[in-house]
């Protein structure tokens, strides 16, 4: 099977990085092996200073090992990791201009919430008088002002979570390393957070690079979500462009809920066209996606009424009908070709299992996967 | 609720009769001595005749055995300060880095645990001997250091686990020194299994006696000193030296559960009721 290999520099498409945005951080044909097994293969990637980078992927894709070998715990077997344009490939953790939120968060449990976000000041020599205000900075930062005194035991997964980042970011790192930050929160307060990050990312203006396997999470705050697999980049961009045209047929796998068609993509005069199961669809761009292909469907996209540019996609029988507030999911078997698809249907839809539904696409909206 | 009756079935009698027969065997002994320590007359047999703290005061009058009693005082503490810090760097060395051969180190330090020691004095005895070393206070806190620098390590290891050594990343992340991760953050977290390291280790040296009594010479410790009373016989006082050596023993065992415990058992309770 044949991975994409991004190369060197940017990766491939359309993605905008200007190149007079001032260098945040860059990985040069980084690899990464331990004993027999390549945790990190070749990977090169380019990012300005200032964003929200999520590296997305199923576990033991290699974005962890990725985060690894930014903060200087990992010291990668080939390549070169720049950080604001300067080497840092060979330098310990202390040294670096990053600092990290553990996915345990790693709070000091002998020490009081001050006294652990004032750690990495006290250890770059800044005196008590001077540590204070800008602790209590912090601490006001992720909204716990008055924990000062607590120590790590008395407060809740949450908000341990908070002082993890408040520590981290006392010391105005260029880079914030965060380790599947959100990994131990219920999902309400998953959400919050994620705008929380945000917020900060916004506020102090830094590079945060942080790792997730929720794809939901990446979208949510990610200003560009590289998705790794098998210690490769498999591809990166927005999040829009991620999960509206993925590039390759893992990519539209994972990123969501969706429909995978197999399908034949042919040159057809200034466009392309699809033939698949379901009918033959133009489409507007497959370039690199030519031959015996997939394409994505997303179940939003498959609409129950016709309207401009519509095609039809046949009928469909309903099998199951579950509902998830704003909208209803429902299973379905493709009535001339047995093939299942998934479905997206409105929050008011009265659909029941048994109904017929008639289906129709925009061709628009369909996009050609690498294999 | 119904308010629960006590029933004894005649499993339950033999069960404590057979707690009390086994308590017994481990304590009567002990209760003998100390009994017979509070005798007036001059030997410790039946029937008591006390109680008096003569025998007491006799000790604390008696200058060797006043001598004997600094002495094991100072070799427990240097022997298990020294012991607990070499415990804590092998620990820590082991646990934090990988080293070649590492497995090997580890059962090399551990196995003098395993060993008897009357063989451990045997052969410090022998190297001293060829080595030109004179036997005394230091020779007996070398001993000592050889038997309690493996139980240092082994409860120091068994504590430093992943979460630790995360909690360690995270401070060297955020500019510590090597010094500063253990001085400021290893140490602090470890403090329970450090005090009960050391507690344990001066209660071993405190009546250690095979090792004191084949390699000291003219400075020897109380368990020698109370064996060197031994052998001119048994009298009272006798029973309230070994009384003593015991209370001072029992104070650090409880001293040692504090540690361990009684923290934990705090936080349960806190846990409890919150």
């Amino acid at each position: 099977m044949s991975a994409p290999d991004p190369g060197p520099g940017p990766g491939p498409g359309p993605d905008p990085v200007r190149a007079d945005d001032p260098p945040g951080l860059e990985f040069d044909r980084v690899s990464m092996r331990f004993g027999a097994v390549t945790a990190v293969e070749a990977v090169s990637l380019a990012a300005p200073a200032g964003r929200y980078i999520v590296l997305l992927g199923p576990s033991g894709g290699g974005k962890t090992t990725l985060l690894n070998i930014l903060g200087g715990f990992l010291s990668p077997t080939e390549g070169t990791v720049r950080i604001a344009g300067r080497d840092v490939t060979r330098l310990p953790p202390a040294k670096r201009p990053t600092a990290t939120v553990f996915q345990d968060y790693a709070l000091f449990p002998h020490m009081t919430i001050a006294a652990n976000v004032g750690f990495g000041l006290r250890m770059r020599g800044v005196k008590p008088a001077a540590r204070a205000p800008k602790v209590q900075a912090a601490l006001e930062m992720v909204g716990l002002a008055d924990a000062a005194a607590r120590k790590p035991h008395e407060l809740s997964g949450g908000q341990r979570q908070r002082i993890a980042l408040a520590r981290s970011l006392v010391v105005e790192p260029e880079v914030l390393l965060l380790d599947e930050p959100l990994g131990a929160l219920d999902l309400k307060l998953r959400r919050q957070m994620q705008e929380e990050l945000k917020r900060i990312q916004h506020r102090v203006g830094a590079t945060f690079v942080h790792v997730t396997h929720d794809q939901e999470e990446a979208m949510a705050i990610a200003d560009e979500i590289v998705v790794m697999r098998g210690g490769r980049i498999e591809d990166r961009g927005l999040p829009e462009r991620i999960y509206l045209k993925p590039r390759t047929r893992f990519t539209a796998g994972f990123m969501g809920e969706n429909n995978l068609l197999d399908a034949r993509v042919e040159r057809d005069g200034a466009g392309w066209t699809a033939e698949t199961a379901l009918g033959r669809f133009p489409l507007a761009d497959a370039t690199g996606a030519e031959g015996a292909v997939a394409l994505s469907l997303r179940p939003e996209h498959i609409a129950v009424e016709p309207g401009p540019n519509r095609l039809p996609l046949g009928e469909a029988l309903v099998e199951e009908v579950s509902f998830f507030g704003a909208f209803h999911q429902a299973a379905a078997r493709h009535e001339a070709t047995g093939l299942p698809l998934r479905l997206r249907l409105s929050q008011h839809a009265e659909t029941r299992p048994g109904d017929r539904l008639a289906l129709y696409v925009d061709p628009a909206l369909l996009a050609p996967l690498q294999p | 609720m119904t308010p629960r009756t006590v029933r004894l079935r005649p499993a339950d009698l033999l069960a404590a009769a057979y707690a009390a027969l086994l308590y017994g065997f481990i304590f009567l002994p002990v209760a003998v001595l100390v009994l017979f320590s509070f005798q007036e007359s001059r030997i410790p047999v039946p029937p008591f005749d006390g109680p008096s703290l003569r025998w007491y005061e006799a000790m604390f009058a008696d200058r060797r055995m006043m001598e004997a009693l600094v002495n094991s005082i100072l070799v427990a503490l240097v022997s298990s300060s020294v012991s607990l810090a070499l415990g804590f760097l092998a620990a820590y060395g082991l646990a934090r880095h990988r080293l070649p051969g590492a497995g090997a180190l580890k059962l090399i330090l551990t196995a003098p645990l395993t060993v008897s020691y009357l063989i451990i004095a045997m052969g410090l005895l022998i190297t001293f001997n060829t080595l030109g070393v004179s036997r005394s206070l230091l020779t007996i806190g070398i001993g000592h250091v050889v038997i309690n620098l493996p139980l240092c390590f082994a409860i120091l290891y068994s504590q430093m686990g992943g979460h630790q050594a995360q909690i360690e990343r995270a401070a060297r992340d955020l500019g510590a020194s090597e010094a500063q991760v253990i001085l400021l953050v290893a140490v602090p977290m470890l403090w329970p299994a450090l005090f009960a390291a050391f507690f344990l280790a001066f209660t071993f040296s405190w009546d250690e006696f095979i090792i004191a009594l084949l390699v000291s010479r003219f400075d020897v410790t109380l368990p020698v000193e109370i064996w060197n009373m031994l052998r001119s016989g048994l009298n009272p006082q006798t029973n309230a030296v070994g009384s003593f050596v015991f209370l001072i023993s029992f104070l650090f065992v409880i001293a040692l559960d504090l540690a361990l415990f009684g923290r934990r058992r705090a936080r349960s309770r806190r846990g409890a009721a919150a």
